[in-house]
């Protein structure tokens, strides 16, 4: 067997950058202990080997997954690359290097570690991305709706399907202001851009009555006498109230 | 008077209708803003944890009816109001635009008579769904006595329908609400049931058929206003799913708002724990394949206030257990407590690669905490796991509120302990 030496990979963050990773793990002979964004590095001991995207290795390693593992493994791993968590690229490696060897089956492993780990980040994303279907909220300036949310996981690309079809007559951006990541559509073009400053136009007096009369109906529509604080938050996490008009206090 | 004022008013008066589902319709093509989504979604909650999905509001709250238990009956001195059409349908478009809300939900009371206010609802429905080609969700009350006619208007534009039931027999209604009766309410459910049945079949020749109420018919009865047993409103609920296929029957726990010699006192705190036990028992007949027969008996005609209606049943059927998790089939696995619909199938999916036993069933995420009492993996139980029916109920009316570290064998210290005795004690009341 060949000695490996323990290194951290540093790559460009896509989807190609990682199958790039994988490919250079057959390819050389690294042991990556840590497969990082070129964006989010910090001091280590390992030495950093920095892994160039090459469409024609990351198509050869896509091409091996769909056809060893299967192709539904490829979509997993591309909605996977949104969960956030640092190690995520890590167990990324461990599930295609075991899938390889494994086949099909190997998303059915709960039992190891690598895939437990990914298949519950996967579905802490898909419930957050349900969650923001519901509490994203627009508020309109000039001719277009704006919705501001911070999500754990990267869910814009999720959810701007859902969006682009439900208002489809309308202009609106949906800006994740903790991943920094912006959805752009103006009923004829549609894009996810990175945006790292945007400045946003304010709230003006009409929106405001209309959050006022929103509220109004929230607070309206509980009953008292079943009042429940922690059901409550339960559904809805603290960490939303402060992108919810409903859950601002009357000024 | 201005919009806020009645919003507050026409939404206070609707609170108490328990139904906020929005799933169940897949609507998108045509049309120019909006769509409903299969799953439903969830875009708030209120502060009792309720959700909120639909913009839950009355046309009006003027009402010729005068049913005791309601806050808009006609003797009530209360403030009265009523949107226009326009107005409740700028105000949904509005909301829906923000995504606040999946879509309406519209009830009423009765102004002249059950026909009139339906065109009136009629209307607003139809200024929504033509004039702006709004394509969100729509839940619409039928007003007991409405006319087949109209019945079939109001159910080709919205999703869902639904006719409250209200009191779960002829006499409370007689006797709290006297213009509702069994037949007037009855009747509209039978026509809703038949137009569903007629558009499902008429779907199947023609795919562009009119869709008629495609997320079903639903209902609402109140629990603890009248002196109905469970047994009695589960008896009911079953045969409404049975007679007219309906998608849900709520349940809502009886809230006082008026004074009234036939009702209970305005003091009374409303029976919440009688509300989830029945919710529970209508999961059990909707998805667990249990007859309201096996639940609740003429010798028990109310469910048990400490253990659930599964767990009861099980410990009261002990000589079918305890089962063997790889062999069961999936109809008894279900039956299992703690054992759900999920973990259900995933035992069924797990056991054809391979035999499972405890620590298999914990890592494909079957919990284990009430199952243990009722099943056998490989033919043992789980480790320090006895059989039986007293240890099992002991350790399940201990875990329902508080859960308990392990579940050693208590030695008792008196001769006769009550169920009620357990629980205080466990729960450190006592």
């Amino acid at each position: 067997m060949r000695q490996r030496t323990d290194v951290i990979f540093v790559y460009d963050g896509t989807f190609d950058g990682f199958l790039c990773c994988v490919h250079e793990y057959y390819y050389s002979s690294f042991n990556p202990v840590e497969i990082v964004c070129e964006d989010d590095i910090e001091t280590s001991f390992y030495q950093f080997v920095t892994i160039e995207t090459d469409r024609y290795k990351a198509d050869k390693v896509r091409k091996a997954i769909e056809e060893q593992i299967s192709p539904y493994t490829v979509r997993f791993l591309q909605e996977c690359m949104l969960c956030y968590g640092r190690e995520k690229e890590y167990h990324m490696l461990q599930y295609v290097v075991k899938g390889f060897k494994k086949g099909a089956g190997i998303y059915q492993m709960v039992e190891d570690s690598d895939v437990d780990w990914l298949r519950k980040a996967h579905r802490h994303l898909k419930r957050e991305k349900h969650l923001y279907l519901g509490i994203t909220r627009f508020y309109k300036a000039e001719d277009a709706y704006i919705a501001v949310i911070k999500p754990k996981n990267r869910i814009v690309p999720l959810i701007a399907y859902h969006f682009s079809q439900r208002f489809a007559h309308q202009n609106f951006m949906i800006y994740d202001a903790a991943n920094k990541q912006a959805f752009l559509y103006n009923q004829k073009q549609a894009t996810v851009v990175r945006a790292d400053n945007i400045e946003l136009p304010p709230v003006e007096e009409d929106e405001k009555d209309m959050q006022k009369l929103w509220k109004l109906f929230y607070d309206t529509i509980a009953i008292k006498e079943r009042y429940n604080p922690r059901c409550r938050m339960n559904f809805m996490p603290k960490r939303t109230w402060d992108m919810l008009p409903e859950m601002q206090e009357n000024k | 008077m201005d919009i806020f004022e009645k919003l507050e008013i026409l939404t206070d008066a609707a609170k108490y209708d328990a139904a906020c589902t929005s799933s169940g319709s897949q609507r998108g093509k045509g049309g120019s803003i909006g769509n409903a989504m299969k799953c439903g979604i969830c875009h708030s909650w209120s502060a009792d944890g309720r959700c909120i999905s639909l913009l839950k509001v009355l046309y009006t709250n003027y009402c010729e009816f005068d049913c005791a238990f309601c806050i808009n009956r006609k003797s009530n001195d209360v403030k009265r109001t009523a949107f226009t059409p326009r107005e409740l349908a700028d105000l949904t478009i509005n909301f829906y635009r923000r995504n606040y809300i999946e879509g309406l939900f519209l009830s009423s009371g009765v102004i002249k008579n059950a026909d009139y206010t339906m065109e009136l609802i009629i209307k607003s429905l139809s200024i929504l769904r033509y004039e702006y080609g709004f394509n969100g969700y729509i839940h619409a009350k039928v007003i007991p006595g409405t006319s087949p006619e109209l019945v079939q208007q109001v159910g080709l534009l919205a999703d869902r329908v639904s006719v409250n039931i209200e009191l779960p027999s002829a006499e409370s209604l007689a006797k709290l609400a006297p213009q509702k009766s069994k037949a007037n309410i009855l009747t509209p459910m039978r026509s809703i049931a038949q137009h569903a049945e007629q558009s499902k079949q008429e779907l199947a020749l023609y795919r562009y058929a009119p869709k008629f109420a495609p997320a079903g018919q639903s209902t609402q009865m109140i629990v603890g206003a009248s002196g109905e047993s469970d047994l009695h409103i589960l008896r009911l609920t079953q045969g409404l799913y049975d007679k007219f296929s309906l998608k849900r029957v709520f349940f809502s726990a009886y809230i006082p708002v008026n004074e009234d010699r036939l009702l209970p006192a305005t003091d009374t705190k409303p029976p919440l724990l009688r509300e989830h036990r029945l919710y529970q028992a209508d999961w059990l007949l909707r998805f667990y394949h249990f007859r309201a027969e096996e639940l609740l008996d003429d010798e028990h005609t109310m469910f048990n206030e400490f253990l659930d209606p599964k767990c009861n049943w099980a410990l009261n059927n002990m000589h079918l257990f305890p089962v063997e998790i790889n062999k069961a089939p999936y109809e008894l696995l279900l039956r299992v407590p703690g054992i759900g619909v999920t973990s259900a199938k995933r035992i069924v999916a797990a056991r054809r690669v391979a035999y499972l036993d405890f620590d298999g069933l914990k890592k494909i995420g079957v919990v284990l905490k009430r199952a243990q009492f009722f099943i056998t993996c490989k033919g043992k139980a789980a480790p320090y796991v006895k059989i039986d029916r007293d240890n099992a109920e002991r350790y399940l009316i201990a875990s329902e509120k508080q859960p308990v570290a392990g579940n050693v064998e208590q030695i008792s210290m008196f001769d006769t302990v009550t169920k009620g005795d357990i629980y205080k004690c466990v729960s450190g009341q006592m």
